[in-house]
């Protein structure tokens, strides 16, 4: 934090912390995250992850803390943050009975696109991730790929500051996620930051600038991919993360 | 059959879970609607001596009512029913055919205390049946009748998953209200001819003709013939789709609406096309233009309760707003840049716009029966429902949300807080009859003000509901998973 003075700084989380009854799910975070740098956020299922994300997206209210995004506080300026941001949820949030074309076609406008600019970006992205010609099939009828491409684009094609991915390559075939991927690259590269989840480690090797390890709702790590000096992603994940080990299924085979 | 008591037990203990979390009966009124759903089956049980008497003189017509009432209620139910945990297709992954997966379709049905409860008042039939010509011919017809009626709800609920046949249906809608118009004017000669073939004569003449067996008959292999439709839609239903489901040419695909919630919009009116509910206000429509064709001298009076009266049927789009959205489209929402003003105007313009969309199938023929004046206090009237029952509706979206169904009929939420609603909501339409009927030259003023007047309450209702969707939002979404 010392070497980020607070205008290069995109993202900042204060104390930020969710409870659902006794359960702590997100215990007392604090990030921070340059402008144009992907970041990655890993950690085990049910570490705290997407609680974070929806945190930070408007999503969930924080019981605690508080979470700046390019300046505007999550708690006083919610909707001057959504209209910054690009969205890609854990869940997708995508309706019911609305086709692809349908779903970015109704985004554009409520980010204050134009028709013309909506139809134009919409086109491209959906050639991009190989959507165009699906682009009148109802989302419950595409592929859990096809659906996160749809809800990706939804998330891209205002050109937000910031863009929250949630599990981005899962289900995703090896030629969309290269495709994905070097237009994550780009966008870094033209200064916009990207939040993003994975499990897929090699993946996030690959791609992110820096990265937090999660577990149990606290931050167990948080460097950039130059301090790992030698070690790779995953070794340094699990020196966080344990495993069980497969020996007791004796049943099996 | 292990196999089918195995499902159906863990159906059984997920439809209780479910029921159970809706609470008590003094949650959503639901004491209430017990009470008042007892009237109503005290009048049925009055009105079983006075059937009896007329059967046992020959005369069916109040049996055949009460039959055809059974009927209709019977239809209600299954394709209402929304608590079945396990969707049969989710069943196919199990080892079980499709007979199977029919049996199990048709137990779960009865999992409904409504079920058991309509099966009680049906069989309360045998009495008046008792004192008929014909007893035990009669209760055969009667069983017979109710598994049609029971059949005929399955198929249509079935058929309901068929885009091309839902299309089939609203045109079916459309023909028998026309049909049943038509008849309505002309009464006699080919109504009642068309009337002899209905199965509710039919059962109620297997008791009571001297040659019953004529009746039950042809009653039975009707039934048979919807116990096979029943199967054959259902299988239908466990299909899988060989394409994908395009809607690149159809009407909706082909409204592009303007402004920036014009694609929430049109989202919306989307959903409101595919509640049950909706529909029924169509015959209204249909009805209302016979009406106006075929009197010589229409009534501006009939026109102004014609118009309280589409809104009945669509009370579900404007009390529970957000019931037709899943969690996941609410977290959408949330994600776009909109306040909660934004949002509930959205919901409410969409209502609205069914609302007009229907007026409109009403106006060139009272523009021409009833004349300009007419049409422009009918618009003014349909402006002050729809604010009316929207300023009530935002309360009630916002404080008691419940998921609904597509392809369903709806409650459109708690009983007492409907009726309160239909009343408040009503109230300018008995304001408008009411001036209309005494001629009051002042009408056009008088509605005029009413419309600034909540006008002004509907803008106090989106601010201060706009606020509880934003502090409730998680609530809407837990009543909405």
């Amino acid at each position: 934090m010392s070497i980020l003075t607070r205008k290069e700084l995109m993202i900042e989380t204060k104390g930020l912390s969710r409870k659902f009854g006794d359960f702590v799910a997100v215990q007392d975070l604090n990030l921070w995250v340059p402008k144009g740098v992907i970041f990655g956020f890993l950690g085990p299922n049910g570490s705290g992850k997407s609680t974070t994300v929806k945190m930070l997206t408007g999503i969930l209210k924080p019981s605690a803390g508080d979470a700046l995004i390019d300046g505007s506080s999550i708690l006083s300026s919610p909707l001057e943050i959504k209209q910054k941001i690009g969205v890609l949820p854990e869940d997708l949030a995508l309706f019911d009975s609305l086709t692809i074309w349908e779903h970015l076609s109704m985004c554009g406008p409520i980010y204050g696109l134009t028709g013309k600019e909506t139809k134009a970006r919409a086109e491209q992205l959906l050639n991009y991730l190989d959507l165009w010609p699906d682009r009148h099939t109802f989302v419950e009828q595409c592929s859990s790929g096809m659906r996160k491409k749809c809800a990706l684009a939804m998330a891209l094609i205002h050109n937000p500051k910031v863009v929250f991915l949630d599990e981005p390559f899962e289900g995703i075939d090896p030629v969309a996620s290269r495709s994905i991927k070097d237009l994550l690259l780009l966008m870094a590269e033209r200064g916009v930051t990207i939040f993003l989840t994975s499990h897929i480690l090699e993946v996030v090797e690959r791609l992110v600038h820096s990265f937090a390890v999660i577990v149990h709702g606290e931050v167990a790590c948080s460097q950039t991919m130059e301090e790992l000096s030698g070690c790779t992603l995953e070794d340094v994940y699990f020196q966080y993360v344990q495993r069980r080990t497969v020996e007791e299924f004796e049943w099996i085979g | 059959m292990d196999r089918i008591k195995a499902v159906l037990q863990c159906q059984w203990r997920a439809y209780w879970r479910r029921f159970r979390s809706t609470g008590n009966l003094s949650t959503n009124n639901l004491g209430l609607l017990v009470i008042l759903g007892g009237i109503g089956v005290v009048r049925y049980l009055q009105q079983l001596p006075l059937a009896a008497a007329q059967l046992a003189k020959g005369s069916t017509a109040r049996y055949e009512t009460l039959l055809l009432l059974v009927f209709l209620i019977w239809l209600f139910p299954v394709m209402g029913e929304s608590r079945r945990a396990i969707s049969s297709r989710d069943l196919l992954h199990f080892p079980l055919s499709s007979r199977e997966l029919f049996v199990i379709r048709l137990s779960s049905a009865f999992f409904s205390p409504l079920i058991w409860i309509l099966v009680a008042l049906s069989l309360a039939l045998v009495y008046p049946i008792a004192l008929a010509r014909h007893p035990l011919i009669g209760i055969v017809a009667l069983l017979t009748y109710l598994l049609l009626a029971l059949f005929t709800s399955l198929t249509i609920s079935h058929l309901l998953h068929n885009a091309i046949v839902r299309k089939f249906l609203l045109v079916a809608l459309l023909v028998l209200s026309t049909a049943v118009g038509l008849l309505w004017l002309g009464r006699t000669g080919s109504a009642q001819s068309l009337r002899g073939i209905l199965p509710n004569r039919l059962a109620a003449g297997a008791a009571v003709l001297p040659a019953p067996f004529g009746s039950l008959a042809v009653l039975v292999v009707v039934t048979a013939a919807f116990a096979l439709l029943a199967l054959w839609t259902f299988t239908l239903t466990l299909q899988p789709r060989q394409n994908r489901r395009s809607q690149k040419f159809t009407l909706f695909g082909l409204i592009q609406l303007p402004g920036r919630l014009g694609g929430l919009l049109k989202k919306d009116l989307r959903y409101s096309s595919r509640l049950l509910d909706l529909y029924l206000a169509l015959p209204i429509v249909i009805l209302f233009n016979i009406y106006l064709t075929s009197d010589p001298v229409p009534s501006m009076v009939v026109f102004a309760i014609i118009i309280g009266g589409l809104f009945w049927p669509c009370v579900g789009s404007a009390f529970n707003c957000f019931g037709l959205d899943s969690s996941l489209g609410l977290d959408r929402y949330t994600l776009l840049p909109l306040s909660g003003k934004e949002k509930l105007f959205s919901k409410n313009l969409a209502f609205a716009t069914v609302i007009i969309t229907l007026f409109v199938m009403l106006l060139p023929l009272t523009y021409w029966k009833l004349g300009p004046r007419a049409s422009v206090l009918g618009l003014m009237e349909l402006i002050v429902l729809v604010l009316a029952y929207v300023i009530y509706g935002n309360w009630m979206s916002v404080r008691q949300p419940f998921k609904m169904h597509f392809y369903r009929f709806t409650s459109g939420g708690s009983a007492v807080d409907v009726m309160m609603g239909m009343i408040f909501g009503s109230v300018p339409a008995a304001v408008a009859v009411y001036l209309l009927y005494h001629e009051d030259d002042r009408a056009f003023w008088k509605i005029g003000l009413m419309m600034l007047m909540y006008l002004a309450l509907y803008f106090y209702s989106l601010f201060r509901y706009a606020r509880v969707l934003e502090d409730h939002r998680e609530t809407i979404r837990r009543a909405l998973s």
